[in-house]
């Protein structure tokens, strides 16, 4: 079986390549009749870019399915459930809900006839951001190998996992087949945003490939595309944070999204308040601001902003819940709540509904809406840089707070991840003073 | 491809069901015993959707369904050439079902082949349930991934995969239900046809589409609009529409549509034999229409045959319309053409046909329908009584096990005197007789043929497929020890009737003379061709004639057409009747419980002559 492996930083084209290697495999015949790519990622979000992507490329004409591992797994323990043995069953019994089921899977693809099972389906599988893969989802793709043909990518500086050890992952793949190495940065010709990341990346400091800049006694380090500050900011004068924000916001073209580690900052909430909502003036009278965005909130962030407007009684009947919740129904969450109770009434003959179970109902809603893709956005957006993964935007401000956890490596991981997301300008603005001569923006000092 | 196992619940009458099928089997049962449920299920899971979008409340076990009720029917497909999951993408992949591996010995499945579990086996299900919003019923038809852990197909995780017809296409199964509308079978109405044509020839379409011309515009002087009679309403007609719309339509009477699909449906079949004239089929005897008609499925089988494609084929009651020879020749030809054919009948010459394993007697009893082989595994060496049974006498046994209770008596001529004295005194019946009096025996019990003295062998044989199997024996040592032989068996007989002490069969006819024994004495002594004195001395007689049919039919004859034998007979046989079909609640002063050797599942009754 053939093993393609790209790797590459940020932004040299992984994913790109990888959808084209896939098409290449596809139109030299490597689907047969009723067969389909199968493209497995880590998260949701990932599945349903990486969806758009392949829906894009005539060469698969829709001939593909994109699923997340866990999906694949949880599908596949089901369904060849008669071949879990006992061992299999007790080597998942400490694991998790997620982890479980990626055991059992990667167990039973241990089993030839298991695997030539999917190969029957999905004789090509690709898969994207593979440094994201924990032992259990490594052992399914490793077991996948065997029998299909595999199209991955890569980048171990990427991985946002603190404290996982990459390396033997990234041995594996680079051993299982051809290794293709990416080294031409696409995403951006901006020459300072190209060295800025570089220099994280390489664990240098920042502000040697940039140039210092006064004015107003504020010192900022800038290069073509990329700009690195730091504003003074408490948790009782986030007044020049917002300042700043919003003066970057006014120098941008089109739309700006706000990354940072940490988005329960209270600085940072406080000064982002501020910017939805403030004008200023500048010397000249003219003015910038307010600068309206939103949250690009995790489900389950949105699920509970959703359920915090609903009382629900601790037991109601389907027609209760009709009553309670038709008036909610625009939403399409609730609106997928109520026919999947009056699904349960109907073909199940359930007569009560516990609150714990219909906020169920409404969590799952939005998870699958989200991981059907029918969330719309516009505008300026503020998300954590673990969101952002793998995604591209023309600008972004890096918000970094004292809050950002984790070893030197993991925040320069992060720091890295960030700045790449950027396609035309990254700003990075550091909260609080004296912070830029340690990591992640410089080595740590010698003492 | 074949079927080697159906598994039904909540369907119709039937709670639940396990069914195990052979290449060509036959179903054998009373009237409502569950042999239709059997063929339909078959239907509903292989069949076209037609059958399908008709389930009402009453397809549901019980006729009311609520909201957890469901029909599921699971069915094990075997047969797959070659026997390798490798060939069989469209039936075993991630994206389809899930492979496993049957023992055609045991009958039993497996997840990993081995060495018994050789056969690539699929199983495919059926589940409904009823809205009873909608008032419908909602169906979904799958590959079933593991049957012991299948749980509600409806359930929201229940991750089935939806088989589409097409691969359920490959199998060729076709019903040919009991209540077929012959005559349409050669048209284009009918399924069958058009897939026969569909896979022997092409559409006519050319001669379709000139016929369709022809019909859109009539020659002229042949267009019914206008002729005279007609032409005035039409004409009115157009009047009234030229004064409403502004297009003023004509109005032109048309046969058929006018398009190929009317033209197609609106073909009737007509047959010409010899130099006769041209008779639509509904006008021939129903005997050559189905005739015709089976050799048109004949001939989608062979289609099929002929690729290598497999054709399973369930017929109702093929013995309808058809003569014997003719029904044995179309079974036969049936089974050489057919990857499996599953018949149901009630004819035992067709019944006959098939291997004892195969041949299957179905019984529903509070919902649990048993399907249960004539005998399975055929012994290596059956004794020769068994061989007797199931070779020659193969007719006979079906034909007795198809009722609801059946009887063995302890030898041949007890057999002969009870069929002889029935067959006599149904001939006598009149139309007074429909009541109560009616004779019963014939419809509820069969009679099982016996060699003299093998009712243990018999009873082995019959025990093993019927539920309600009787035995009757001769009042004296002998009978007691056929009595011993098989009272101890599980289930025991349900029934047992011995005649009086020092009696046997012919004591019984005796007894019936007695209802009026001068005139009858007389009788049967000219008969006879030998002077009868007195009762005894014709009990005498009739015990040195044991093997001669002949006395045995004169005898029941002249003893039939006799008003008081007549009575006595019918008093005898119905409570006889009584006796063998509700033995637990039987209450005739005819028949004496003996409580000694009676338990709760065998009841043990012996005759009891009135003074």
């Amino acid at each position: 079986m053939t093993f393609d492996f790209f790797e590459g930083a940020a932004g040299t084209g992984k994913t790109h390549n990888l959808v084209g290697r896939a098409g290449e495999i596809v139109q030299e015949g490597g689907l047969g009749e009723e067969q389909k790519l199968l493209a497995l990622t880590f998260m949701n979000g990932a599945r349903r870019r990486l969806d758009a992507r392949l829906a894009e490329n005539p060469a698969f004409r829709r001939r593909f399915d994109c699923q997340t591992f866990d999906v694949f797994a949880r599908t596949l323990a089901a369904r060849r459930r008669s071949l879990i043995t006992q061992e299999m069953q007790a080597q998942v019994d400490a694991l998790n809900q997620f982890n479980a089921p990626c055991s059992l899977a990667a167990s039973l693809l241990e089993n030839e006839a298991v695997r030539q099972w999917v190969v029957r389906s999905f004789p090509l599988i690709l898969v994207d951001e593979a440094q994201d893969l924990d032992e259990h989802r490594l052992r399914i793709l490793q077991g996948l190998a065997q029998s299909c043909q595999i199209v991955a990518a890569a980048d171990e500086f990427q991985c946002l996992h603190d404290g996982r050890d990459t390396a033997p992952l990234i041995g594996w793949l680079e051993g299982a087949g051809q290794t293709h190495r990416l080294t031409q940065v696409r995403r951006t010709t901006q020459q300072g945003l190209l060295a800025a990341a570089l220099a994280v990346r390489e664990g240098r400091d920042v502000k040697t490939v940039l140039a210092a800049k006064t004015f107003n006694n504020r010192t900022s380090w800038n290069g073509a595309g990329f700009r690195l500050q730091d504003a003074p900011a408490t948790n009782a004068n986030h007044a020049l944070l917002a300042w700043s924000i919003a003066n970057d916001i006014a120098q941008r073209q089109g739309s700006v999204v706000i990354l940072t580690p940490d988005s329960g900052n209270a600085i940072i909430r406080a000064a982002l308040a501020t910017v939805q909502t403030r004008q200023w003036t500048r010397n000249n009278g003219a003015t910038f601001g307010p600068y309206p965005h939103e949250w690009d909130r995790h489900d389950n962030e949105e699920a509970d902003a959703l359920l915090t407007s609903i009382t629900l009684p601790d037991y109601a009947t389907c027609a209760d819940l009709r009553a309670l919740l038709t008036p909610l129904a625009e939403n399409v969450a609730i609106a997928q709540t109520l026919s999947r109770i009056d699904r349960l009434r109907r073909a199940h003959g359930q007569s009560e509904f516990a609150a714990a179970q219909v906020t169920e109902f409404a969590r799952e809603a939005i998870r699958n809406r989200s991981r059907l893709g029918f969330r719309q956005q516009r505008g300026h957006l503020a998300m954590t840089i673990q969101r952002a993964k793998n995604r591209e935007f023309p600008n972004v401000i890096v918000l970094w707070p004292h809050t950002a956890t984790g070893s030197a490596e993991h925040q320069r991981r992060l720091l890295y991840n960030a700045i790449t997301r950027a396609q035309n300008h990254c700003t990075v603005i550091v909260l609080g003073q004296g912070r830029l001569n340690a990591p992640p923006f410089a080595p740590r000092p010698t003492t | 491809m074949h079927v080697v196992g159906l598994n039904i619940s909540g369907f119709r009458g039937v709670h639940s069901a396990n069914i195990a099928l052979g290449r060509h089997t036959v179903l054998v049962g009373p009237n409502n015993s569950g042999k239709t449920t059997i063929i339909e299920a078959l239907a509903l899971l292989f069949g076209r959707d037609r059958l399908v979008r008709r389930l009402t409340e009453h397809d549901f076990h019980g006729s009311a369904p609520n909201e957890a009720a469901r029909i599921l029917c699971i069915a094990t497909v075997t047969g797959f050439v070659p026997n390798d999951p490798q060939h069989h993408p469209s039936w075993f992949s991630a994206e389809r079902g899930v492979e496993k591996w049957f023992d055609p010995a045991a009958k039993t499945l497996s997840a990993a082949p081995g060495a018994q579990h050789t056969d690539l086996a699929a199983q495919i299900g059926f589940a409904a349930r009823f809205d009873l919003d909608e008032l419908e019923a909602e169906t979904i038809r799958f590959f079933v991934d593991d049957e012991a852990t299948l749980g509600d197909p409806f359930a929201e995780d229940a991750h089935l995969r939806t088989i589409h017809t097409k691969v359920l296409q490959e199998l060729g199964f076709f019903l040919v239900p009991a209540s077929r509308t012959w005559d349409r079978w050669i048209s284009f109405s009918s399924e069958l046809f058009r897939r026969v044509v569909a896979t022997r020839g092409d559409m006519p379409a050319q001669a379709v589409r000139a016929e369709r011309q022809r019909l859109w515009t009539p020659p002229e002087g042949t267009r019914l609009e206008l002729q005279p009679g007609l032409s005035e309403i039409v004409n009115a007609a157009n009047d009234e529409l030229r004064a409403l719309m502004a297009s003023a339509p004509r109005l032109q009477l048309r046969l058929t549509s006018t398009d190929s699909d009317s033209v197609l449906e609106s073909v009737v079949p007509h047959f010409v034999q010899g130099a006769g004239p041209t008779l639509p089929s509904q006008r021939q005897g129903a005997g050559l229409v189905s005739l015709q008609s089976l050799l048109l499925l004949m001939q989608f089988g062979k289609a099929r045959a002929e690729t290598d494609q497999s054709f399973v084929l369930a017929v109702e009651e093929p013995e309808l319309h058809i003569q014997p020879s003719q029904q044995k020749r179309l079974v036969n030809r049936l089974n050489a053409l057919c990857s499996q054919t599953i018949v149901t009948t009630h004819s035992p010459i067709v019944a006959a046909m098939f291997p004892a394993p195969d041949t299957l007697f179905i019984e529903t009893r509070d919902g649990a329908l048993s399907a249960k082989p004539l005998m399975d595994p055929m012994p290596a060496q059956p004794t020769n009584h068994q061989q007797h049974l199931l070779y020659a006498w193969r007719q006979r046994l079906v034909a007795a096990l198809m009722h609801e209770s059946v009887l063995i008596p302890e030898g041949v001529s007890d057999v002969a005197w009870l069929e002889a004295l029935q067959t006599a005194l149904e001939l006598h019946q009149g139309w007074q007789d429909a009541g109560d009096d009616a004779p019963l025996l014939s419809t509820f019990v069969g009679i099982v043929p016996t060699i003299d003295a093998k009712i243990a062998d018999t009873f082995a044989l019959v025990n093993a497929v019927h539920a309600r199997p009787c035995i009757l024996v001769d009042g004296d040592a002998d009978g007691r020890s056929y009595f011993d032989a098989v009272k101890t068996s599980n289930p025991p007989p349900r029934c047992v009737v011995f005649w009086p002490q020092g009696w046997a069969m012919e004591h019984l006819v005796s007894w019936i003379a007695g209802a009026d024994e001068a005139a009858m004495l007389a009788a049967l002594g000219a008969a006879l061709g030998t002077p009868i004195a007195n009762a005894q001395a014709l009990t005498i007689h009739l015990l040195t004639q044991k093997s001669y049919a002949p006395t045995h039919e004169s005898t029941a004859v002249i003893l039939m057409g006799n008003a008081a034998c007549r009575a006595r007979a019918a008093q005898l046989l119905n409570a006889l009747c009584a006796v063998l079909r509700e033995p637990a609640s039987a209450n005739t002063p005819l028949f004496m419980r003996i409580a000694a050797d009676s338990t709760a599942d065998m009841h043990v009754f012996q005759f009891a002559p009135p003074p």
